[in-house]
């Protein structure tokens, strides 16, 4: 394809505003797919996407469309993960575009994290095309939403579309402005091969498949690749492009979308924001913007049945195949056995890599609380890095603890900025600034949106911050966050001792003037939680050998069958094996058998 | 001869009670007689295995075994003596009755016929206890029936009482201990309701017009039951059972020493040779088997030896006496202490068995027999040798 007729393009939209629905119609309306062989929202193929209406993956399509002008174009679409823990690869995905519909929900507004990416696309010089979707709802506002555009991102009203993709309204118009508006892709198809590697997934007859946009020069023959930044080697064994399944061709030119089977075996040796050039003819460098994404939450992972522990190291490393940003190392709790310890992206990122263990290797398996990554100091001078509470060394041995912080920007009707202040407070969290996206006067009483922005210790909006957020919001909040940097910290390490043996995964790091208060809740919790056992129970919280709370769980008084009928004893039998199923949803520490929930109580220490 | 104990059972009710889970019918009455004959076709049927046994105990259970006349007892406890390989000297035979039975020929019948055993589900002495419970008799008749069957000369006269009723005070319950005691049974048998899943009880739980008693409380009243029937001379021999001394149920002890037992009626469970099995639940379809000349057995099965083992440890551990770790051995040709060791050693940490080399439950253990059951039942799936897993 000529490259002068070649778009370039990606969605942004916040979850639930359309953006799979869209990409369905686009891919219809080009002819691409057609409507018979349409399983809804094809971009997203994985069921969980399905089901959490988001996009984890990235995927692709190219479609040949007609313009208005006559002209054939091609047109590339790059779906880009729609969650704020997928920042980076977001990032990526923006890069190997040259435009981006913006497409908002025309009964909602824009959202933070849609907000944030507007500027990503913004700052990597995207041509932005506005789209006001689901005008068919009773709802929707198209004229204060398009007046919020205008004035937060300062589109022309003449520029913006409206739609209702579900409708199919607006779509040709869309298509359009595609060709019409977005440039055609810069390059020079005669300088040595850059490509970018924007997603990559494992293939098992094609090995790592890496999705690409060639910037500079074209792929086309069977010579030796490089990959820049882990400057591994390989011989190609295909090049296609997506429609949107993997559809072989001879070559991908300059300014071009598709893929490249790598017959590499390891997605880690291509990761994503990686540069792809010739072997034998390399570019002098590599295209910008490479990093290694890094794991900010961290979680122990341990099989409920200790004799799982083998199937769960096979079924991470199936996993990780699919996902460089996974990371695992084994690990050993002196209550929970031997498990993983695990670096994910985010909260997200976490959930799902549970659920998919959980749903497609049948595991049975138990989460320790998500923790962030700590930089302690020891009084010898050592610099060391703690992600799991209980491997915090013992006060006396620590000079200095660092936490991470991050920057969130929380979007709210103006009559919740009260709510939003409170709650950001009790997270330690700093005020930055505030500005309105509407003039209070245009607006009815605390109709206004307004951008507030904070700086908060990251582990603070961890667990339940947003949930928390949205309560206290009525919904409304969005919220968007990146990591800024480490920070000095006054924080200690609260053990807890179940029947006087401390259980390690139930360990929490928190701010020291929360210590004395987390502690109860955790101890009073544990005791609604562990079910009464043959013998009394105490429960302890303590910070540095000193308690700081205590519980009794009673011993239990009556676990009996009051009879045996008639010689049934198979009848019997069955109570018990159902009791006994019970019990494999529990860990064994020490004589005192724990529930899955109770190693989750860390989590809700604040409902209290 | 080998031994044998051989259960009836007599699914037929006046009413079936809102608590009741067993295996029993209101409104079959008409049944009654193609019942009768079904039962003395299926021993017919038993004939070879019991003209090799020595038949020690005959156990009525229902329903209401004095449901069905007496005459037809009386006929199917002679078919099963003419039967047996030979009658134990002073066979129990035994039957369930209802306090409300009706009147002194009935039992006079019952004990001419052979019953040399009679308990009462006299359940309560309070009027309101015994209509939340759908029992149709009185406290009158609770208190009379003891009586009444010293009258007709029974050898061993028992009660059964249940307690925990929701709403049910401590004190309310003392107050039936006492009255119990007062009518001076040979044996009371005390059960904690049980709230069964499936029945009108749990119906009742479940649309929360009744709150299920503190268990808590339930505990308590175990323990003043054990206190205030030792004190009056019944000794506790198992979980639920107290008996003066000669008078405890030799045919639930052959259940809980793994005996072998011959079930025979709707629903029966027996265990014969090793293997396991359940007689057609319901009366109609028991009936038609029998009377097409086909077997009356629905299920049967041979347990495993984790399942064995599993089941011999908890009917053991009902009886208050324990067991001798040999006599496991002897069983199972593996010592207990391989096949539990580390869990025996936790529930005598825990002091829920006692020290000592019987293997038995502490007094506080006695109402923890379920989790004790299970953990030993967890213990020897995890750690048997794969060879004798399921």
């Amino acid at each position: 394809m000529d490259q002068s007729r070649i778009r370039n393009f990606c969605i942004i939209a916040h979850i639930d505003h359309g953006k799979s629905t869209l990409a369905d119609r686009l891919l219809e309306r080009t002819g691409t797919v057609s409507q018979r062989d349409m399983a809804a929202q094809l971009l997203d193929s994985m069921d969980l996407e399905r089901e959490k209406g988001i996009t984890i993956k990235a995927a692709a399509a190219r479609m040949m469309y007609r313009g208005p002008d006559g002209e054939e174009y091609e047109l590339n679409l790059i779906d880009t993960p729609g969650h704020v823990d997928f920042a980076y690869e977001v990032s990526r995905s923006l890069a190997a575009c040259e435009g981006a519909l913006l497409v908002v929900d025309a009964s909602q507004g824009i959202e933070a994290q849609t907000l944030a990416n507007v500027y990503l696309a913004m700052n990597q010089d995207l041509t932005l095309i506005p789209v006001l979707n689901k005008i068919d709802l009773p709802h929707a506002e198209p004229e204060r939403v398009a007046a919020e555009l205008e004035r937060v991102i300062g589109f022309a009203r003449d520029e913006i579309i409206v739609a209702s993709a579900k409708e199919g309204i607006g779509v040709d118009e869309i298509l359009a402005a595609i060709a019409a508006r977005i440039p055609p892709p810069k390059g020079d198809p005669k300088a040595p091969v850059k490509a970018l590697i924007f997603d990559s997934k494992y293939d098992a007859y094609k090995g790592v498949v890496a999705h690409v946009r060639v910037f500079d020069g074209h792929l086309g023959r069977r010579e030796q690749l490089r990959l820049m930044a882990t400057e591994v080697e390989f011989e190609p064994l295909e090049y296609g492009t997506f429609n949107p399944q993997m559809r072989p061709l001879g070559e991908l030119g300059c300014g071009e979308v598709g893929y490249v089977a790598t017959g590499l075996k390891d997605v880690a040796d291509c990761r994503v924001g990686d540069t792809i050039t010739l072997k034998a003819h390399p570019a002098p460098e590599p295209l910008p913007g490479y990093r290694q994404a890094k794991p900010m939450v961290f979680a122990g992972i341990y099989p409920t049945d200790s004799d799982e522990y083998q199937d769960l190291r096979e079924a991470l490393a199936k996993l990780a195949l699919n996902d460089a940003s996974l990371v695992y190392e084994p690990e050993s709790s002196a209550a929970l056995g031997f498990g993983f310890r695990c670096g994910f992206l985010g909260l997200l990122h976490l959930e799902i890599v549970g659920e998919r263990l959980e749903r497609e290797y049948g595991l049975s398996l138990l989460t320790t609380a998500p923790s962030v990554e700590y930089h302690v100091k020891t009084t010898r001078g050592e610099d060391v890095l703690v992600d799991n509470p209980a491997d915090l060394p013992d006060p006396s041995r620590i000079e200095l603890i660092e936490e991470p912080w991050a920057k969130i920007d929380v979007i709210t009707p103006s009559r919740y900025i009260g709510q939003v202040m409170e709650l950001v407070t009790t997270r330690r969290g700093q005020f930055l600034r505030m500005e309105y996206l509407e003039p209070e006067s245009e607006m009815a009483q605390g109709e206004a949106r307004v951008l507030l922005e904070y700086d908060v210790p990251m582990a603070e909006i961890l667990v339940d911050f947003y949930d928390q957020l949205k309560g206290s919001t009525s919904g409304y909040a969005s919220l968007d966050y990146h990591i800024t940097g480490y920070r000095a910290a006054n924080l200690v390490k609260v053990d807890v001792l179940v029947n006087s043996i401390a259980v390690d995964a139930l360990s929490l790091i928190t701010h020291t003037a929360n210590a004395q208060r987390e502690g109860r809740v955790l101890v009073s919790k544990l005791k609604d939680l562990i079910p009464r056992q043959m013998f009394d129970v105490p429960i302890q919280a303590a910070v540095g050998g000193r308690i700081i709370s205590r519980e009794t769980i009673r011993a239990m008084r009556k676990n009996v069958l009051a009879k045996c009928y008639g010689g049934d004893i198979t009848r019997k039998r069955k109570l018990l094996e159902k009791q006994a199923e019970g019990k494999k949803r529990m860990k064994r520490v020490g004589n005192v058998e724990i529930p899955q929930e109770a190693f989750m109580a860390v989590l809700r220490l604040r409902e209290e | 001869m080998k031994p044998l104990a051989v259960y009836v059972h007599i699914p037929f009710c006046t009413v079936k009670c809102g608590y009741c889970d067993f295996n029993a019918y209101a409104g079959l009455h008409t049944l009654r007689e193609r019942y009768t004959a079904a039962l003395l076709r299926e021993v017919a049927q038993r004939a070879e295995l019991l003209g090799g046994r020595e038949v020690r105990s005959i156990a009525f259970g229902g329903g209401t075994p004095n449901e069905l006349p007496a005459a037809d007892i009386s006929a199917i406890v002679a078919a099963i003596r003419a039967a047996a390989g030979a009658m134990a000297a002073g066979a129990e035979v035994s039957l369930e009755a209802n306090p409300g039975i009706t009147g002194a020929g009935q039992l006079h019948e019952l004990r001419r016929g052979g019953v040399t055993r009679i308990s009462f589900g006299v359940q309560s002495f309070d009027a309101d206890e015994l209509r939340f419970l759908d029992r149709l008799h009185s406290p009158e008749a609770s208190a009379a029936v003891v009586g009444a069957a010293r009258h007709a000369g029974f050898e061993s006269v028992g009660i059964d009482l249940i307690y925990g009723l929701p709403g049910q005070s401590f004190a309310g319950w003392e107050a039936n201990l006492r009255r119990a005691v007062a009518a001076a049974p040979d044996h009371i048998s005390c059960y904690a309701l049980t709230i069964e899943e499936g029945t009108p009880l749990a119906a009742r739980v479940e649309r929360g017009e009744v709150t299920p008693a503190d268990g808590d409380l339930v505990a308590d009243m175990y323990e003043r039951a054990g206190d205030l029937l030792e004190a009056a001379g019944y000794r506790q021999y198992e979980l639920s059972n107290w008996a003066r001394p000669g008078h405890e149920s030799r045919h639930n002890r052959t259940y809980w020493t793994d005996g072998e037992y011959l079930g025979l009626g709707a629903g029966a469970h027996g265990y014969v040779d090793g293997v396991r099995y359940e007689d057609i639940a319901h009366p109609r379809t028991y009936i038609e088997a029998l009377e097409a000349g086909r077997g009356a057995v629905a299920a049967h099965y041979r347990p495993d030896d984790i399942t064995a083992m599993s089941d011999w440890l908890a009917l053991r551990l009902r009886l208050i006496e324990g067991f001798d770790p040999g006599d496991f051995k002897a069983r199972f040709g593996t010592p207990l202490e391989a096949a539990a060791g580390p869990v025996i050693a936790r529930f005598r940490e825990a002091g829920v068995l006692d020290a000592g080399p019987r293997a038995r439950l502490s007094p506080r253990g006695r109402q923890l027999h379920s989790e004790v059951a299970v953990q030993l039942l967890v213990h020897l799936r995890e750690h048997a040798p794969a060879a004798a897993r399921p």
